[in-house]
This record gives structure tokens, C-alpha cells and sequence, in this order.
């Protein structure tokens, strides 16, 4: 398996939630531009090194990592650029659709007005929503609450929010575990989509989900990165015997 | 991919001979034993007794409004809201102690929210967890527990004379702004608090900072709740007259306050002032006053009411 520069990248990543070790020793390599799954029963550490690649774990107060966190050869954790510089080159949708209460319009444009987007508001919105196959649904109630929407249309804004930015990735952790199955088809559609122009790491629980989406998957257990490659190896002919395991559904 | 199918039959399998496993017999319903009669003898007795908390309360409310309209309402009239206080009760009126209640009531409304919800944003957004700030929590608990005789003290002490306010409007709305601050801090921590994480997570992954999203985000969301504390703080401050008697307040004020150094009464002592008359005309001229005070809460609460709902209704 191998792919050119990656666009993210753990060396070594240990991470701790105050005396528990709950990442040990990942190294991971995340391609750009297509799709990477990351799956593993819960509490294996899928989420927790997800929400390091934009730092999100800062809020926790008893997170603490060791090891090397790279964004584009850059470590995030020493850089001396600011934290936000890269919440905003690294794009993330949640497992609970959180849209801000506000208009729909203005869900999209908070964030790229707090960081001086200089370019045409509305032009954005419209492309964001397309982009996000939102746009045909709310282009007429476009000054609607961001919550009167459906939970499905709610991720999906949240997804057209992160585009926004014009982010180079796009985390999703669990993106479609509370909504319906029509829903979650329509955002495995946008998946496919975006992935032309996004590099995407998804967590997901649903392992057909990752076998859909996915062109490379990474099988955690237990804080241990135990597999990586590409998904169709993964779900074919693992190596390890656990990930086979798991795959076919004897545990998690 | 090939292992797809199998995967989705081992589940299926597993999940159909669960069931058994779950449900060997259904003769565990002999466990339950339900004595419904006596279930809804305690719900009734329950139900009874938080109806009769509620109605005494009303009732003593009712007492209260009744019996001050009874020996208010005839002095009531627009002779006594337009009069300045005189020594004869058929002159009397009302005008300074109004004007020095809305006077200070909006100085103490500018002040304590922008101190209380200052500081309610500090502790609970931008504060870390040091000890330093355990340590102002529960100062601020405590402080809400003060008697209010010791603020008008401070207030003598510290905006009265060190800083020599003077016996000004302005001394006392910084002394009613220290009085209602606790209740406004708690209640706007309480209402920041109610406001999922799930925004403020939403609002950092776009690179925003903790004041853009507290300003944007959390704020906006809270509101319903602070000015609920604001509000109840509002009346506590209108209601007070302690504070405002130690920090010398006067009695008698046949003006309008024109400027924040200027001198004044409000209606709490203006009442305060007239109940410790002998005469009986006065005592009615102090009911009349506490029925103006009652008409100015009812105003409070209603604002208060009418911001919940138009905020809520933006959800």
C-alpha cells in the first residue's frame, strides 16, 4: 500500500485521559483526497485520535498526548500557529447535527466571517449548499433557523458549513449515526462527492458503512492501531486475525 | 468484500437465538406485585398536598393585594403620582420617590448586568478550573446571603464617602448594583451553563476563538435565562430600602433627580417613611405608595416574560 504525501499524519501518538492510556503508539498515515474509515468498537480510540487532527481534544482537561501530530508535514501540537489556523484548514462534522440557531444563510457565513473571508457572502451560501446537495431544499428559506430543518438536512448544513471553509480535510465522526437510513444514504452519496476535493478521515461504527464509503480503513482495538490499508484488502483478506474477527461480526 | 454477506448472516443469527436466551418463559411476571389502589391513594394525597402549597400561597398574596388596595385605593389618584411629598397627607404625593426608583433602577439595571454578566461569562466560559476560581464561586454564593443592611454600609463606606459620591443616585445604584450582583452572576452561570456544548464544539472546529463564540453563540442562547435573573435582581432593587437608609438616602425630596450626582429618595423608603407616621392618613398614603411599587414589579415581570417568549420563539 502506498500513496504519496500524506495530508495528515500520527508518529508514535500515545494519548492519555489522566492516568489511562487510551491511544498507545499509533502511527498513521491519512491520504489526500479520497476517503479514510476508521472503525473499531467503541472505546478503542478511533474518536479520540480523530479529534486530535484539529485539536478538539484541548478541551478535555485531562487529555494529553505524546508523539508527533502532522498536518501537512506541519506538528499542530508544537506549531507556533495558532490553533484556529488549523480548525479552519481542518473541517469537522459531528455525530449529533449541531447547527448554530440562527438562520441557515448565516450558519454558513459565521465562520468564514470570523476568519476575514473576503469574498462574496451570498455567492458562498449557494455554493456551500450545493455543494453539500442542500441547496434545492432550503434555497427558499434561507433566513429559516438552521434547527427547523430535518435531522438528515441538519447534518448535511453542518457538512455545507465545514465547506465553507474551504477546508483541506473533513473529519466525520459517526456523521450518520442519528439519522435514518435515507438520510445516511444521502450523505454517503455527498461523501463520494466531496472527496474529489476534500481529503475525508470518517469514524464510523457501521462497518458496511466503511466498506461503502471508504478507499482505505484503519481497524483499531483497544488504543492499538491493529490494521491499515486500503478497504477492500480490509474487508477481503486481512492480516490480522482480529480485524477479521471483527469484520465478520464475531465481536463489537 | 466477498465476507460482506456472511458478516450480515452470523449477525442475524446471533440476534435470533438471543431472543431465546431473553425470554425463556414469561412466568417471571409473577415478580411484579402492583397495589394500584393504594398508588393512586398516594398520588391523590401528593397531588393535594403541592395544590394546597400553591393555593396558600396565593392566598396570602391575595390578603396582601386586598388589604393594602383597601386602605390605599382611595388616596390613590394622579394628584398623588404628580405631587412632591408634604407634611400634609391631603398634599402629599409620590413624584420624587417615582423618578428616584426609575432613576436608580436603571443605573443599578446598567451596572449589575454588565458587572454580573461580565463576570457570569468569566467563570463559566473562559475561566479554567484553578483554585483561585473555587475560591470566587464561593465567595459569590456567599455574598448572595449578605444581609442587605451590610451592603448599604459598604456602600457608605466605599462609594459615599472614600470615593465621595456623596449621598448621589449614583452612590446608590453602585450599591444596589453590589446587592443584586450574586443573584445575577449565578442565575447567568446557570443559563450559560443549559447551553449545549454541542454549539460551542461546532463554533471552535471553525477556527473560532472563546469570545467570538461566547458573543455569537452561547450569549445569544442565554439570554432567555439571564434576563430572567436580571429581572428578579430588578425587583429585589426596586423592593429595598435598607441599604439605601444607612447610605442616607433622604426622606424628604420635593425635586427630580436631573443629573447622577444629585440627591434622592426612592419608593421603598418614601413607604418606609410614611408607615412611621402616627397619623392615620399617612398609613394610607403609604399603601397607596406600595400599590405604585406593586404596578412597577408587575412591569418587571412582565418584560421578563416577554423576553423569555420572544427569545424562545426563536428557536
Amino acid at each position: 500500500m502506498s500513496f504519496g504525501s500524506p495530508i495528515l499524519e500520527t508518529r508514535n501518538l500515545n494519548i492519555y485521559y489522566g492516568q489511562k492510556k487510551v491511544v498507545r503508539n499509533v502511527s498513521l498515515k491519512i491520504p489526500k483526497k479520497t476517503v479514510t474509515a476508521m472503525i473499531g468498537p467503541s472505546g478503542c480510540g478511533k474518536s479520540t485520535i480523530l479529534r486530535t487532527f484539529n485539536r478538539m481534544n484541548d478541551f478535555i482537561d485531562s487529555f494529553r498526548q505524546e508523539g508527533e501530530v502532522l498536518f501537512e508535514g506541519t506538528d499542530i501540537y508544537r506549531s507556533k500557529t495558532e490553533v484556529t489556523e488549523f480548525r479552519r484548514r481542518v473541517g469537522m462534522v459531528f455525530q449529533k447535527p449541531n447547527p448554530f440557531t440562527s438562520s441557515i444563510a448565516k450558519n454558513i457565513t459565521w465562520g468564514p466571517q470570523i476568519n476575514g473571508y473576503q469574498g462574496d457572502l451570498d455567492e458562498l451560501v449557494e455554493t456551500s449548499l450545493r455543494k453539500a446537495a442542500l441547496w434545492d431544499e432550503v434555497k427558499d428559506k434561507l433566513g429559516d433557523s438552521g434547527l427547523a430543518l430535518s435531522g438528515g438536512q441538519q447534518q448535511r448544513l453542518c457538512i455545507a458549513r465545514a465547506i465553507a471553509m474551504d477546508p483541506e480535510v473533513i473529519l466525520m465522526d459517526e456523521p450518520c449515526s442519528a439519522l435514518d437510513p435515507q438520510s445516511t444514504l444521502a450523505i454517503e452519496d455527498l461523501i463520494h462527492e466531496l472527496k474529489k476535493n476534500f481529503s475525508i478521515v470518517i469514524v464510523t461504527h457501521n462497518m458496511q458503512q466503511a466498506a461503502r464509503v471508504s478507499e482505505y480503513t484503519a481497524f483499531m482495538y483497544n488504543g492499538d492501531l491493529i490494521e491499515f490499508d486500503s478497504t477492500s484488502k480490509i474487508f477481503s483478506q486481512p492480516e490480522e486475525k482480529l480485524t477479521r474477527d471483527y469484520i465478520v461480526g464475531r465481536f463489537g | 468484500m466477498t465476507e460482506l454477506p456472511s458478516a450480515l448472516s452470523v449477525k442475524n443469527h446471533q440476534v435470533m437465538s438471543g431472543q431465546d436466551l431473553l425470554m425463556p418463559d414469561r412466568e417471571s411476571q409473577a415478580v411484579f406485585k402492583v397495589n394500584a389502589k393504594r398508588r393512586r391513594i398516594k398520588e391523590r394525597m401528593f397531588t393535594t398536598a403541592i395544590l394546597s402549597a400553591t393555593i396558600a400561597a396565593l392566598l396570602m398574596l391575595l390578603y396582601l393585594v386586598t388589604s393594602i388596595t383597601m386602605d390605599g385605593a382611595s388616596s390613590l389618584s394622579w394628584d398623588f403620582v404628580s405631587n412632591f411629598p408634604s407634611r400634609f397627607a391631603a398634599k402629599a404625593g409620590i413624584k420624587s420617590a417615582i423618578f428616584g426608583s426609575i432613576w436608580l433602577g436603571s443605573m443599578t439595571l446598567f451596572f449589575a448586568v454588565f458587572f454580573g454578566v461580565g463576570a457570569a461569562v468569566y467563570l463559566q466560559e473562559l475561566a479554567g478550573k484553578h483554585r483561585i476560581n473555587s475560591i470566587i464561586e464561593l465567595s459569590i454564593s456567599t455574598l448572595a446571603g449578605v444581609p442587605s443592611i451590610i451592603y448599604g454600609m459598604l456602600g457608605l463606606a466605599v462609594f459615599v464617602r472614600f470615593m465621595a459620591l456623596g449621598r448621589s443616585v449614583l452612590a446608590g445604584a453602585l450599591t444596589m448594583s453590589l446587592l443584586v450582583m450574586p443573584i445575577i452572576i449565578i442565575a447567568s452561570r446557570e443559563a450559560l451553563k443549559s447551553v449545549p456544548d454541542s454549539i460551542r464544539m461546532a463554533a471552535f472546529a471553525l477556527g473560532a476563538s472563546r469570545w467570538q463564540t461566547v458573543r455569537d453563540h452561547v450569549l445569544p442562547a442565554a439570554v432567555p435565562g439571564i434576563a430572567t435573573g436580571v429581572i428578579l435582581a430588578m425587583a429585589r432593587a426596586m423592593g429595598e430600602a435598607a441599604p439605601l437608609i444607612i447610605l442616607g438616602a433622604l426622606t424628604y425630596v420635593a425635586f427630580v433627580p436631573t443629573s447622577i450626582f444629585d440627591g434622592f429618595t426612592a419608593l421603598p423608603i418614601q413607604i418606609y417613611n410614611w408607615t412611621s407616621r402616627p397619623q392615620q392618613a399617612f398609613h394610607d398614603l403609604a399603601a397607596a405608595g406600595i400599590i405604585v411599587l406593586l404596578f412597577f414589579l408587575l412591569i418587571c415581570n412582565s418584560a421578563a416574560i416577554y423576553i423569555r417568549s420572544k427569545w424562545g420563539a426563536k428557536k
